[in-house]
């Protein structure tokens, strides 16, 4: 009797040790599991997005505050006004814009009338015409999760 | 024994723990519109072509719901292949394809029970595996609902090869939809689809369903389909991808009337727009490197994304029909050859099957019976031994696999020996090792399989040859030996060919010879079923095979792969269809030449052509409307409208028929000239013998006569309503009086009661919108010019006057458009001609240039190229000319130094009466670089009195019949 004692206790121990590894092994092979990694990723990416409140409550808000902001010669605050996985490329482009003196020609073609055009209830382009009638910019708007609105394209 | 008791009890509690220590987390998210409004048409599709195979209302809202369920979290991510690079999509890591995802049971299953698929547990097993082999096997022998429900999740999958982001490597977030968006504008316009408005089968004719023999070539077709003809927003032009490429780009106006540049590409002998191109402000070409540039998929008026929905939607339905006859077509195989059958089964119920067989047949010999254990079981042959090797996923291993097995009937006893509890015990302690017959058995079945393959010659076909060699039973009484070996040889064929080009089935040709390419494995003779020709596949993997002779109409035709084995493959079917005949077309008719303003040619007033057409054929593509040579848009309707600018051009309609046979209509020569005729003077308060006297004058401003005779003068409030008659001579003028030719002394064209459609006549004293409208034979009318509408003045004419001077209203410009308030003006009094009635001059000019529209007076020096002009700087030489074109009576021309009221006078001279010019030589004494000098010329009559003015101011001008021309002396700074 003493012998099957100490024999189920020993076993015991074991079967509760091995169970309780196995969770820890299926804890951290599910965690670092490819789809657990990027659902860690998204949710990062998801505040991100959450955060940003940069953007007007309607496309043509967002557009003059992006003007403006150009206007006053900030293009910091206008890149803000991209979606957020493109703000650091454009910041660079309206810095050369800047730099190559044609900052003064785009806040005039941008002023020029726009053309509102609906792809969905989330999309909408705007195309802007030169002097001769003809589409010279074609500007994409997405409403995004913060609930403003975002230049995707231009 | 106790201890090891308990080891057995505690090992079997640790497996079944893991297990239940292992749950698969899985997500659920729904696709809302799309991708169940296809899934809808294309069982609904499915159901008109195959009735037999009919798919209820039930079964069909299965499938729907299973091709939703699809888009949940951890699965969206597998829905890309790139058929370039034969790969899913790269971000963070290199995503599994959905062509390798649809298909792996195991990775659907999960890291965990995939490890104890097919082995302690059954190989579809897991609830999370929608494979296609699931599919099969759930609706031949299982849960035949979720067969269907696994069904929908592939056709997702179709679906989405024929979205162009997910065959270009182009990721858009579509992770939780109120999270983030979809940044594709593809998938955000074809949204609107749904269930209740999807209409694609209408759209499809005749075509059928296309059959494919794989899944794989299914993906393969459909994905590359996409991936070559289509762009996605982030991947136009992008250098992954050498396709697709534009054919032509043609300059198009959109419906808010701004033009641009599509780009388009030709496939199956039509084109359709792919692209978009801005025209680049200067700034934008710094930015070019942020997208694509100024390349766009979107427009306006949504015509890329409504091109690329018309064609891709298509290939969705044909596809995921065929796709649906192939499951089918599966599950009747799988019925036959019960191969996933025996893949599901577990180790042990594999050893099972055999331990169970040997019991059945031990029973059955000793007893007898007429029923197999196959029979039983409704299974092939159990214990068959299989590689477990990575292929297993895959179609068709190369290898040889001999599969014996033998019952040896000693007695009872093997029924005592051998028994379930014991079984287990093996395959526990053996785990991962194939189970062999036990080793007295096995050399006596050796002997009888070398036999047996001896005498049998190998199969020729993708079929199990099952080689059945019975022993009587030896010995005498007290029992013997019953020996029954069965041999199952499997050959596998070549994998069939793909072919490559045509690209699907069912295209049109033009010719009768038609080459075929594609690929093999190396060394293959690839052959067909339409004639003795073969070829073999190249060190590439590829082969090229011209076949010539098709007649008109649909040919179907089979290709083989032969190995040196002399072994067939699968056949790889497709159908051409060979159409040389041109198509038809009828004369072009263009609505403005039927009525065209000269009876010589044809003429348009307005910047609409209204082309027609008609054609006999049946086949017919789409037509394309020319202009000078060059194909300005296409249409498949029968007629068009353009509009162009002022020119002449010869137009044109060509007609292409599926095979891309072309017939060119004869072609039509349209002269486009805006304005021909406008209005240009109106008395509207008459003169000053009648107020009734009313009279207007058109002009002729093109070098034509023009026929009026469709042409009528109407008044915004129908009064008058004047049909014109005759025409009007080249550059000249028409008078047109009311009721009798007396309003004025000029001979009128045409007299006529100024009434109209409403009561009254006559034009009245406040105001009026007149309008010259040519009617294009009832079917349509243009206007030709008009007056300023009846708000433009304040509510009254833009010129004239009624009492006491009766001053017509004057146009003061024939090229500005009509409608411009400041183009009118009043007659000035001093420019005339003819008289009223009464024989008193009018302040008008009848059939003469109006008096507002004189040219302004010159002066022309030698050394320059044209007169001076108001403010320009220069230093005359030896002589100048005075102009005077316009200014009536006896003329005097001075030049002053100085400015208006502040000026000598240098010089002047006598123009006369009827000279326009004088040349004279005027000395500047001293001048000085920026002095100011001007000429003025004026009635002779009144020098005296414009003198005093021009000098010192001390008068005003007698009157406004002068002219003056300001200039200073020197070269400008």
């Amino acid at each position: 009797m003493k012998l099957l004692n100490k024999t189920s206790k020993g076993f015991f121990i074991g079967f509760v040790a091995i169970v309780a590894g196995s969770i820890a092994i299926a804890f951290i092979a599910v965690y670092f599991s490819p789809e657990a990694r990027f659902e860690r990723e998204m949710a990062s990416l998801q505040e991100q997005y959450a955060n940003d409140t940069y953007g007007g409550d309607t496309p043509e808000e967002t557009l003059e505050l992006f003007i403006q902001a150009l206007e006053d010669g900030n293009v910091e605050l206008a890149s803000k006004y991209f979606v957020v996985e493109k703000q650091t490329d454009w910041l660079d482009l309206l810095k050369k814009i800047k730099s190559e003196g044609l900052l003064n020609n785009m806040i005039s073609d941008l002023n020029r009338e726009k053309y509102e055009h609906i792809i969905g209830d989330k999309q909408v382009n705007f195309s802007i015409a030169n002097d001769k009638n003809e589409i010279a910019l074609t500007i994409l708007l997405s409403l995004e999760v913060s609930g403003k609105w975002k230049i995707l394209d231009m | 024994m106790e201890n090891f008791r308990y080891v057995k009890i505690v090992k079997a509690f640790i497996f079944i723990g893991i297990f239940f220590l292992f749950p698969l987390v899985s997500f659920a998210y729904s696709d809302k519109t799309t991708h169940p409004a296809l899934t809808n048409e294309i069982v609904k599709f499915f159901n008109i072509h195959y009735p037999d195979l009919e798919i209820d209302d039930k079964e069909r809202e299965l499938i729907v719901q299973g091709s939703i369920d699809e888009d949940s979290f951890g699965r969206w991510m597998r829905h890309y292949y790139d058929p370039v690079y034969n790969r899913g999509i790269t971000v963070a890591k290199k995503w599994q394809s959905s062509k390798e995802w649809s298909q792996d049971s195991k990775a659907q299953a999960g890291m965990v029970d995939s490890a104890f698929a097919g082995s302690l547990k059954s190989y579809y097993g897991h609830k999370g595996d929608y494979s296609w082999e699931r599919a099969i096997y759930e609706y031949t022998w299982g849960d035949k609902d979720y067969g269907l429900s696994a069904l929908g999740h592939i056709l997702h999958f179709i679906e989405d090869a024929t979205v162009p982001p997910h065959t270009r490597n182009d990721v858009h977030l579509v992770y939780l939809d109120e999270v983030f968006h979809d940044r594709s504008p593809y998938e955000h316009w074809a949204s609107k689809f749904n269930i209740e408005n999807i209409d694609v089968i209408s759209t499809l004719g005749d075509k059928k369903p296309i059959e494919l023999t794989t899944l794989d070539e299914y993906f393969d077709t459909v994905a590359s389909h996409t991936n070559k003809n289509f762009f996605s927003k982030d991947t136009i032009f992008d250098e992954e991808y050498t396709e697709p490429v534009v054919d032509f780009y043609t300059i198009e106006k959109l419906s808010n009337s701004l033009t641009t540049s599509f780009g388009y590409r030709k496939m199956n002998g039509r084109s359709y727009k792919i692209v978009r191109l801005d025209k680049e402000f200067e700034w934008k070409k710094v930015a070019k490197d942020s997208s694509n540039g100024n390349y766009f998929i979107i427009d306006d008026d949504d015509l890329i994304l409504t091109d690329y929905w018309n064609i891709l939607s298509k290939q969705a339905v044909l596809n995921g029909a065929g796709v649906v006859k192939l499951f089918f077509d599966e599950v009747k195989k799988e019925r036959e050859t019960k191969t996933l059958a025996m893949k599901n089964r577990s180790w042990f119920k594999r050893v099972y099957d055999s331990t169970a067989g040997k019991v059945f047949n031990t029973s059955k010999a000793i007893y007898g019976s007429s029923v197999s254990y196959e029979d039983l079981q409704g299974s092939v042959i159990a214990a068959q031994e299989v590689v477990e090797n990575e292929v297993v996923p895959e179609p068709e291993p190369e290898v040889v696999v001999e599969v014996k097995e033998e019952v040896v009937i000693p007695e009872s006893e093997v029924v005592e020996e051998v028994t379930e509890e014991e079984v287990v015990e093996e395959v526990i302690l053996g785990a991962g090792e194939v189970i062999d017959n036990p080793v007295a058995e096995e050399v006596v079945v050796k002997e009888v399989v070398e036999e047996v393959v001896a005498t049998e010659a190998p199969v020729n076909n993708n079929s199990i040859g099952i080689i059945e060699v019975d022993r009587p039973f030896e010995g005498g009484g007290g029992g013997g030996i019953a020996t029954v070996t069965e041999v199952a040889v499997v050959v596998v064929p070549p994998d069939s060919p793909t072919i490559t080009s045509p690209a699907s089935s069912g295209l049109y040709f033009a010719t009768s010879t038609i080459t075929f390419s594609g690929t093999a494995s190396s060394t293959l003779i690839i052959s067909n079923d339409y004639s003795n020709a073969t070829t073999t596949a190249d060190g590439s993997d590829e082969w090229e095979l011209t076949l010539s002779g098709f007649s008109q109409g649909t040919t179907t035709i089979q290709f083989t792969a032969i190995d040196s084995d002399n072994v067939d493959s699968t056949a790889t079917e497709i159908a051409v269809v060979v159409d040389t005949t041109v198509p038809t077309i009828s004369s072009l008719t263009i609505l403005e030449c039927d009525n065209s303003l000269r009876t010589s040619a044809c003429l348009s007033g307005g910047d609409t052509l209204n082309l027609s057409w008609t054609s006999t054929s049946t086949d017919i593509a789409y037509y394309g409307v020319i202009k000078d040579g060059v194909s300005i848009a296409t249409t498949t309707a029968t007629t068009s409208s353009q509009t162009l600018s002022n020119g002449t051009y010869s137009m044109e309609v060509v007609a292409y028929d599926n095979a891309d046979n072309v017939a060119t209509s004869s072609s039509q020569s349209v002269e486009i000239s805006t304005m021909p005729i406008v209005i240009n003077e109106i008395a509207w308060s008459g003169t000053a013998s009648s107020s009734e006297d009313e009279w207007i004058e058109l002009y002729n401003r093109t070098s034509y006569t023009i026929d009026l005779s469709d042409v009528v003068l109407v008044a915004d409030d129908g009064v008058p309503y004047i049909n014109l008659t005759n025409t009007i001579a080249a550059n000249s003028y028409y008078l047109i009086e009311r009721t009798d030719d007396n309003a004025t002394s000029v001979t009128a064209d045409l007299s006529v009661v100024f009434s109209g459609v409403g009561a009254g006549s006559g034009l009245s004293n406040t105001v009026e919108q007149l309008s010259l409208v040519h009617a294009l034979g009832g079917q349509a009318s243009t206007t030709l010019d008009s007056t300023p509408t009846t708000s433009s003045c304040s509510s009254a004419w833009c010129g004239g006057s009624d009492s006491s001077d009766y001053k017509s209203m004057e146009r003061i410009s024939v090229s500005t458009a009509g409608t411009t308030s400041s183009n009118w003006s009043s007659n000035n009094t001093y420019t005339k001609n003819g008289t009223d009635v009464g024989g008193n001059a009018i302040n008008c000019t009848p059939k003469a240039q109006n008096s507002v529209s004189l040219e302004s007076i010159g002066y022309y020096c030698s050394e320059e190229t044209s007169s001076y002009l108001s403010g320009g700087y220069y230093t005359p030489g030896a002589g100048c000319i005075y102009l005077s074109p316009t200014l009536s009576g006896n003329k005097y021309g001075d030049i002053y130094r100085g400015t208006i009221a502040s000026s000598t006078i240098v010089n002047g001279h006598s123009i006369g009466s009827n000279a326009t010019s004088t040349e004279q030589i005027d000395t500047l004494s001293s001048p000085i670089q920026g002095e100011d000098y001007f000429v003025a010329i004026y009635p002779a009559a009144d020098l005296t009195a414009f003198r005093s003015y021009f000098q010192t101011g001390g008068a005003t001008p007698p009157h406004l019949n002068y002219g003056i021309l300001e200039w200073k002396y020197g070269t400008a700074p």
